[in-house]
Parts: structure tokens; C-alpha cells; sequence
């Protein structure tokens, strides 16, 4: 036994030593395929639709409550609900479940908006402000548009709180994923404003270092800043990263950065550190200029289309309109349509979900058959790819088990559910499927797990509520009764009572010949009103 | 088809399937066993075949009586290699149907009997050769003399129609022979096999000292050491290609040698100096082939080192102190029984992170 632990004391000694290094763990060569990168100019903003649709859901997917009612006129950027703006002046016509972009296919409430015509550009809605803050974040709704959106105010603030002073500002712009190129576009057609943008940024956070991350295979992209910064020189270190998907993931990329480990699920903030995406870099920038986030660029690629684009998307813009002003006919083939990336990403079950902040992508597939699926062999090719250094291959039997502890054993908390492992499977199992429902599954149990221990908080706080005025109660009768104790002769009181009584109305005869009667007469009105009164009480508890 | 999966259709990634993987055994298993046959007995090449087709044919009776489909599970390769490395730890001079007994014992008992592919917690080969040795030892421990490695091809036509032992099996009677001459005798008569003491080690036999000489002799010189070697040149190709990793083959390898060592150090000069050791036996063809097998094997990296180890322990100590003349395949049995909870133990990077943090 001690020998065995002996044993596990090096290697764990051994693995602190390994979580160390700064290379990325596993990971996979992919062809890049990066599609509609612009030759040259500007990126290409689409059309306006007739109908914007905007979902009420913040990030967390918590449902929002609107502040506009069906049929009130609204200004771009003027505030619909907590966190969610207009991208468009118009009119609201309706309030009502929709389709969002979302695996299941689900539906969610959205503001629908009717926007005026002569909206071809955007517009600044607030002043410009000298130094970028929180509040003004909040007031333009940027959100992180790496995937997660993330409101980015709550990132700065957090970074200002954080436990540590702010020590690496991280502007992520390794977009790892094959067939994604809106970041890539940006950095290619927006240098310049990009460099304003990290200034300004770095100018709001009082960083040490501040890191621009991007993949060397991305000349153009690369080139552009240099000649940017050759212009605008700014303290930046422009970090060159070998093309290894998911190189882009921010774990793995602080730690590449910074060489510090962060725990699953902590926060980059704790340990000072920010990491933004390129694009909400630069929406921070534009907020800082008075303009609010309303637009993203999407990049449409796949079968089907004349040519691969990376364009300029208003929040709210249907994914068929989009694909429509692309040159897209549903008529050419038997398609899918892929939201957010091959990897990352998922088909969608409904082509009039809007596109919001997260939608990086729009991908028009063939549809195929997928291979047949052998059974698990154990190779380990898994291990060797996953960044996180998990074993897929046990994750996936305690996932398929239902077993959450045992899942979280095995590291589900740390999977980033980048697909790699699927990548390599000899046997095709659907291995970030089955993590990602595992995922789903342990998050639904928490909520369920948070709801109970709400609803037991609140009936603990009837039950005290309820036992602190009987309490109340016994300790007034208490007293009454003390009172008439203390009383010396309780039949003279109840006649000076009786007497008392008589004195504005004609008085019954026999007054005093009750005596008997008044003793327990404070205790009944006591006992029955709190009864009728308890129903009204718990309903607003 | 849910959408929650990656697309890997979409992405030109060349995907490696089962079957691949199976072939690439396969192509590493092939030069050892032409050598095999070449050098110790064309009987090889009769065998292998049989043992190929009637393990197809066991496999896919399995399948019709579990009602699966026969098509995928037959063309992913996984029974060929097992009959293959069954067929490559038999005397090739084995009777047939104790052979179809062997593939028998593979497909059923040690493969579909706990669900097939991926399923089993036993390594099917090494059941089923269990299952002979203990069922036919006589059979299963006849095994045609090697002709010496400087004897031309007239001689060793010649030591073709003999039958003796694999030069672990003399090491073990002469050994038994030096510590009392008349258990060897008796156990000779008793399993009625051939002589059993080769001429070569009985003239140098006569000193407890020159036993490891005369094992160097008897395994530096025999054409085994060629079959050895080309199980090695073929377990590097694997590591090539990435169908093992290096984890298990260096583990049992260094087992094996650090028990050899020990012994060397502590007990009566029995002990194999150590690169005779690694080419004697089924060193190399198990820890390249057999202790590999992923689906009965330790999954974490960890975890496959230690199971080496154990594999490489074990063996040593039946080998030496078991009346049967090789280990290996009950050194794997054994830690396969050990890795559910290995497995459980080690589980990688991400199961000690989390138990550091707790």
C-alpha cells in the first residue's frame, strides 16, 4: 500500500512537471480550407431583411424580460431587455416564439422588428467617450463574438475585480477551426482599426502585456498588422502559433501564453489575465466611438453557393435570408446547413433562426450517411489527440452510463468538446456527442439541484415565518394572560369593563353576573384571525 | 442522426478505420512467420490458414447466434489477427482438430462469450492458449527442433522429421536436471517426450556456473533468434505507423529484464543475462503483439505502464518457477483481470488534476 502510493506521488509529480509545458497537447493538423478570404477592399454588409428577429436570451441561455410592447416605434441601439439591443431603427411588430439558432431546433421568445428602410449603415447612437468603461459596454451590448458571447462588460469588470492586478491583456485571434475565416477577413480588411482598438483597450485595463495570438500559416492576416503596426507602433507582442486545431481554445491558449494552468471552469480573470476575441475587440472600440454591436461578420461557405464570402450580418438577419443574399437556392441539392463551424458546430434544424452574436459560420453541406459506428477497440488514438489530455475513450463509457460522477472523474468538466477525438476514431463513435449530452444532462441536474435548494430555502423561510408569529402570538396571550393575573380581583375589572361598556349604549342586565365569560376572551380572537390571514401570506411568499 | 456530433465528413482528415488498423498487425506479423515456417517448421503455413478460415467461420457462427450482423464484424480483421497470434504460439506441428479446439475456445468463449469486439476482458488468444496448454500438454509443448543456426540446409532438412523443445523448454529440463538428475528422468518418462537435453547443453551442463553460458548458447545460436527478431523489426513498424504506443512494449521489456537481473543478483546463477532473455521465449512477439491488444490493456499512459510491468514480472516468475516452460500468456491473463482496476486508479492527467483538487 505504501509502495502503491509512493507510486502515485510520482506521477502526479510527473504530471505537474508535464502540465507545465507551453506546447499544446494533442490536437490535429487539419486542412485549413479556409474559405472566402476578400482579395481586396472592404467586407461586404448584407442587405437589411424585412423582419429582424431577436431572440430574448442571454448567454446563459436565461430567458430575458422585453422592455418594449408590439407596436412601439425603436431606435438602433436603443435597449429592447437586459443585454439585448435594436441593430436596426423600426418597429416592433411582435413578441412571440420563434426558432433560435439551436440543435434542437427549439423555439424561443423574440422581439420581432419591422426596420425602416435608409438603414444601409450603421449609425453611433451615444458619444464618443475618451477611455472605453464598463457601462458604455453594457449600453452598446457588446458580447464576446468568439462563440460563447460573453457579455464583455461583465469580462472587464471581472478583470478589474480580479484577485490579481491585470497582467496579460490576450487578444485571441487564432481561429483554428477549418472553414471559419470571418476573423481572419477582419484582421485582413480592419488592421488599423483593430491596433485603435487593442490601444484603447489596453488603455481601459492598464495591462502589462498585452498578446495578439495568431496562427503563422495566416500570411495576409499577419502582413496586414505588421504594416499596421509599422504605422501605429503600439507595446504588442504578435504571437505566432503553429496551425493546430484547437489551438484557439482559450485554456489551452493561456497556457500556451502564459504557461499558467487554469483550472476547469476558473475564470481567466482570477489569475489577471483578459482574453478577448479579435472582432469583440473591436466592437469594444466602436462602443468606445458611440456605435453598438449590431452586426457581425459570418462566413458562408459550402455547396451549393456561387463562391465562399465572409459578410457583414445584421443581429436578427434569418439564416435563409442570409444564405439568399449569398447566392444560395435551396433548389440546387439535397443540403444541410451547419451553424458555427464542422467541429463546434451543429446542423440546424431550421433555416429561419436569426444569426447572432455566436454564429461565425453558416456552412451548406451535401447530405451523406454517416459510417457505421464499431464498437470501441480502445486504441487510445483518442487519448493522443485530446488538448485537455482526458481519456475519451473511459469518458465516453461512464457518459454513455449516465454516470456523472464518474464522468466528472474522467475529466467531462475539462473536455472543450472541440471533436478531435471523433476525428480519429477507428470505430466512428460519436464521442463529443455522447459528452455534450453528458454535459447537458449534468448542467440540467444542477439547475434541478439549484431549484430544489431554492424551493427548500423558501419553505424553511415559511416554516420560520410561520413558527416566529405563533411565537409572536403565544408570547402576546402570554402577556394578556400575565395581565389579568397580575390583576388582583378579575370579576371587579370585568365589571369596570362591563361598566365601561354600558356607558355610551344601553347596558345588558346581567352584565355582572358573567364574570366567567370575560377571562377567555382575549385568547379567542388570537387563535383565529392568524388562521384566515395565513392563505393571503403564502401567497406572496 | 443527432446534430450535436462534429461533422468529420466534411473535413478531409483521413480517418483510420478498424479494419486499417487490423491490416497494419497483420503486414507486421508477416515476415516473423515466414521466418517461422522458413526456420522452424513449414507446418506454419498449413496451420495459419486453417486457423484463419475456421476462425472467420466460429466468428460468424457466434454472430448468426447473438443475431448481429455478420458484415461488420467480419470484415474489421479483429478475429484474423487473433487466430494469427493463436496460431503463432502453437507447435506448428499441433494436431489439427486440437487446433479448431484452440479457435473454438478464441471466438466463442473468448470473444463473443462476453460480447465481442471491445468487450472482452480477457486477450481471446491467450485464453485459448491457455486452454490448450492445460488441455494437451504433450501436444502443446512439442515443438520441432530448430536446427543450430550454422548447420546448411541438407542438415536441417534432416532435423525436420525431429521433434524436441523450444530452447526455454531445455533450458528448463537442464535446469531441473542440475538441481536432481532423477526429477528429469521421472518427468521425462512421465510426459513421454523426446530427449529432451539438447547434445550441445548436455556437454556443458556439468557446472551450476555455466548455465548461463550454456543458455546464451543455446538462444544466441538457435534459429529462434531470428523468428525473435523479426517480431521486433515488426513491433517497431507498428510504433511507426502509431498503432502502439511505446508504453507497453517498453514496459514489459524492462520488467522482464529488471527480473532477470534480480535474479542474477540474489539467487543460484539460474538467471538469463539479459539480452538473451528479451530474445528467448515469447518476449518480443508478446510485447509487441499480445500485451498491446488495447481492448484488454490498461488505457491511461500510466496505466499502461504498469500493466507492462506486471506482465513483464509475471512472466519471468511462472517461467522460472512454474513447471511450464513459458509465462507469458498467463502473465497477460493475469494483469487483464487487474485492469478494470488499474483503470480505475490511473485515469490520466485529468482524474488526478481533479483528485489534487479535492
Amino acid at each position: 500500500m505504501a509502495l502503491a502510493k509512493t507510486c502515485m506521488k510520482w506521477l502526479s509529480l510527473a504530471a505537474r512537471l508535464r502540465s507545465g509545458r507551453t506546447r499544446l497537447h494533442g490536437g490535429l493538423r487539419l486542412p485549413r480550407n479556409k474559405p472566402g478570404l476578400p482579395v481586396s477592399g472592404a467586407i461586404r454588409s448584407l442587405a437589411l431583411p424585412p423582419q429582424l428577429i431577436l431572440p430574448l436570451l442571454d448567454y446563459r441561455r436565461d430567458v430575458l424580460t422585453p422592455r418594449v410592447q408590439p407596436g412601439q416605434q425603436v431606435e438602433a441601439g436603443q435597449r429592447l431587455a437586459p443585454g439585448l439591443i435594436a441593430t436596426a431603427r423600426g418597429r416592433v411588430v411582435a413578441i412571440e416564439a420563434r426558432p433560435v439558432i439551436h440543435p434542437s431546433g427549439k423555439s424561443a421568445l423574440c422581439i420581432v422588428l419591422e426596420p425602416d428602410a435608409d438603414q444601409a449603415h450603421e449609425t453611433a447612437c451615444h458619444e464618443p467617450l475618451s477611455s472605453l468603461t464598463a457601462e458604455r459596454l453594457d449600453d452598446c451590448g457588446v458580447q464576446g463574438l468568439g462563440g460563447a458571447a460573453f457579455a464583455t462588460a461583465d469580462k472587464l469588470r471581472s478583470a478589474r475585480q480580479g484577485d490579481a492586478p491585470l497582467q496579460t491583456l490576450l487578444i485571441n485571434a487564432v481561429e483554428c477551426e477549418p472553414q471559419i475565416a470571418c476573423d481572419e477577413a477582419l484582421l485582413m480588411c480592419e488592421a488599423a482599426a483593430i491596433i485603435n482598438a487593442i490601444e484603447s483597450l489596453m488603455q481601459a485595463t492598464q495591462c502589462r502585456r498585452c498578446v495578439l495570438a495568431v496562427e503563422n500559416d495566416k500570411t495576409a492576416a499577419i502582413d496586414a498588422i505588421r504594416h499596421a503596426l509599422q504605422e501605429h507602433p503600439l507595446d504588442l507582442e504578435l504571437v505566432l502559433l503553429e496551425p493546430v486545431y484547437p489551438a484557439g481554445a482559450e485554456r489551452s491558449l493561456i497556457r500556451r501564453i502564459t504557461g499558467l494552468s487554469l483550472p476547469a471552469g476558473e475564470r481567466p480573470a482570477r489569475h489577471g489575465i483578459l482574453s478577448v476575441n479579435v472582432a469583440t475587440a473591436l466592437a469594444a472600440h466602436r462602443a468606445q466611438l458611440g456605435y453598438p454591436l449590431s452586426s457581425r461578420v459570418v462566413t458562408v461557405s459550402g455547396e451549393g453557393l456561387p463562391e465562399p464570402v465572409n459578410v457583414r450580418v445584421r443581429f436578427g438577419t434569418p439564416v435563409a435570408e442570409v444564405l439568399r443574399q449569398c447566392g444560395y437556392s435551396a433548389a440546387s441539392g439535397n443540403h444541410r446547413i451547419r451553424a458555427n463551424g464542422p467541429l463546434s458546430g451543429f446542423d440546424l434544424p431550421s433555416l429561419q433562426a436569426p444569426v447572432t452574436a455566436s454564429t461565425n459560420c453558416l456552412g451548406i453541406h451535401p447530405v451523406e450517411s454517416l459510417p457505421a459506428v464499431l464498437p470501441c477497440i480502445r486504441c487510445g488514438a483518442c487519448e493522443e489527440v485530446c488538448p485537455e489530455q482526458l481519456l475519451p475513450q473511459q469518458l465516453y463509457w461512464y457518459a454513455q452510463a449516465d454516470d456523472l460522477p464518474g464522468s466528472r472523474r474522467f475529466g467531462l468538466d475539462s473536455c472543450i468538446t472541440c471533436g478531435c477525438c471523433d476525428l480519429v476514431c477507428p470505430s466512428s463513435i460519436p464521442l463529443t456527442q455522447s459528452f455534450r449530452h453528458a454535459r447537458d444532462a449534468q448542467r440540467e441536474q444542477a439547475r434541478q439541484e439549484r431549484m430544489a435548494e431554492l424551493s427548500l430555502q423558501r419553505y424553511q423561510a415559511r416554516e420560520q415565518r410561520l413558527q416566529d408569529r405563533a411565537a409572536a402570538r403565544e408570547e402576546k396571550r402570554r402577556l394578556a394572560k400575565a395581565q389579568l393575573n397580575t390583576s388582583r380581583d378579575p370579576i371587579a375589572d370585568a365589571l369596570a369593563r362591563a361598566r365601561n361598556r354600558r356607558k355610551p349604549h344601553a347596558s345588558p342586565r346581567n352584565a355582572a353576573s358573567q364574570p366567567s365569560a370575560s377571562a377567555p376572551r382575549p385568547e379567542t380572537p388570537a387563535t383565529d384571525a392568524p388562521e384566515q390571514d395565513n392563505p393571503p401570506e403564502d401567497r406572496s411568499s | 442522426m443527432s446534430t450535436l456530433a462534429p461533422d468529420t465528413r466534411s473535413i478531409a482528415h483521413p480517418q483510420r478505420r478498424v479494419r486499417h488498423i487490423m491490416m497494419h498487425v497483420m503486414l507486421a506479423l508477416l515476415p516473423g512467420t515466414l521466418l517461422q515456417a522458413w526456420l522452424i517448421h513449414h507446418r506454419v503455413l498449413l496451420i495459419l490458414p486453417v486457423a484463419i478460415l475456421s476462425a472467420l467461420a466460429f466468428e460468424a457462427l457466434a454472430l448468426r447466434l447473438r443475431g448481429k450482423a455478420l458484415r461488420p464484424a467480419l470484415s474489421d480483421g479483429s478475429i484474423l489477427v487473433a487466430a494469427w497470434l493463436l496460431t503463432l504460439c502453437l507447435p506448428p506441428t499441433l494436431p489439427l482438430w486440437q487446433l479448431l479446439v484452440g479457435i473454438f475456445v478464441l471466438a466463442m468463449l473468448g470473444k463473443h462469450l462476453y460480447g465481442g469486439l471491445g468487450h472482452n476482458p480477457f486477450n481471446p488468444a491467450m485464453v485459448a492458449y491457455a486452454v490448450l496448454i492445460v488441455s494437451f500438454p504433450v501436444t502443446m509443448t512439442d515443438w520441432p527442433a530448430a536446427p543450430p543456426e550454422d548447420s546448411n540446409r541438407q542438415q536441417s532438412l534432416a532435423w525436420d522429421g525431429l521433434s524436441g523443445a523450444t530452447p526455454l523448454d531445455q533450458l528448463r529440463q537442464l535446469r531441473l536436471q542440475q538441481v536432481s538428475p532423477g526429477l528429469v528422468v521421472m518427468a521425462d518418462t512421465a510426459s513421454g517426450s523426446a530427449p529432451s537435453v539438447d547434445r550441445a547443453a548436455a556437454d556443458t551442463q556439468n557446472s551450476l556456473a555455466s548455465y548461463p553460458e550454456t543458455a546464451q548458447n543455446l538462444i544466441m545460436h538457435s534459429s529462434w533468434k531470428w523468428v525473435n527478431l523479426a517480431w521486433l523489426a515488426g513491433g517497431f513498424y507498428l510504433l511507426l505507423m502509431r498503432i502502439i504506443s511505446w508504453h507497453i512494449p517498453l514496459a514489459v521489456l524492462s520488467g522482464v529484464t529488471l527480473m532477470y537481473i534480480g535474479l542474477a543478483a540474489s539467487s543460484s546463477g539460474h538467471a538469463l543475462p539479459p539480452i538473451p532473455a528479451l530474445l528467448s521465449g515469447a518476449i518480443l512477439l508478446g510485447a509487441f503483439f499480445i500485451a498491446t491488444d488495447p481492448v484488454t490493456a490498461a488505457a491511461s499512459r500510466s496505466g499502461k505502464l504498469v500493466y507492462g510491468v506486471g506482465v513483464g514480472i509475471l512472466t519471468v516468475i511462472i517461467r522460472e518457477f512454474s513447471s511450464y516452460p513459458e509465462g507469458f500468456a498467463f502473465a497477460v491473463l493475469l494483469m487483464n483481470t487487474g485492469v478494470p482496476l488499474i483503470d480505475y486508479l490511473l485515469t490520466g492527467p485529468a482524474g488526478r488534476s481533479r483528485s489534487d483538487a479535492s
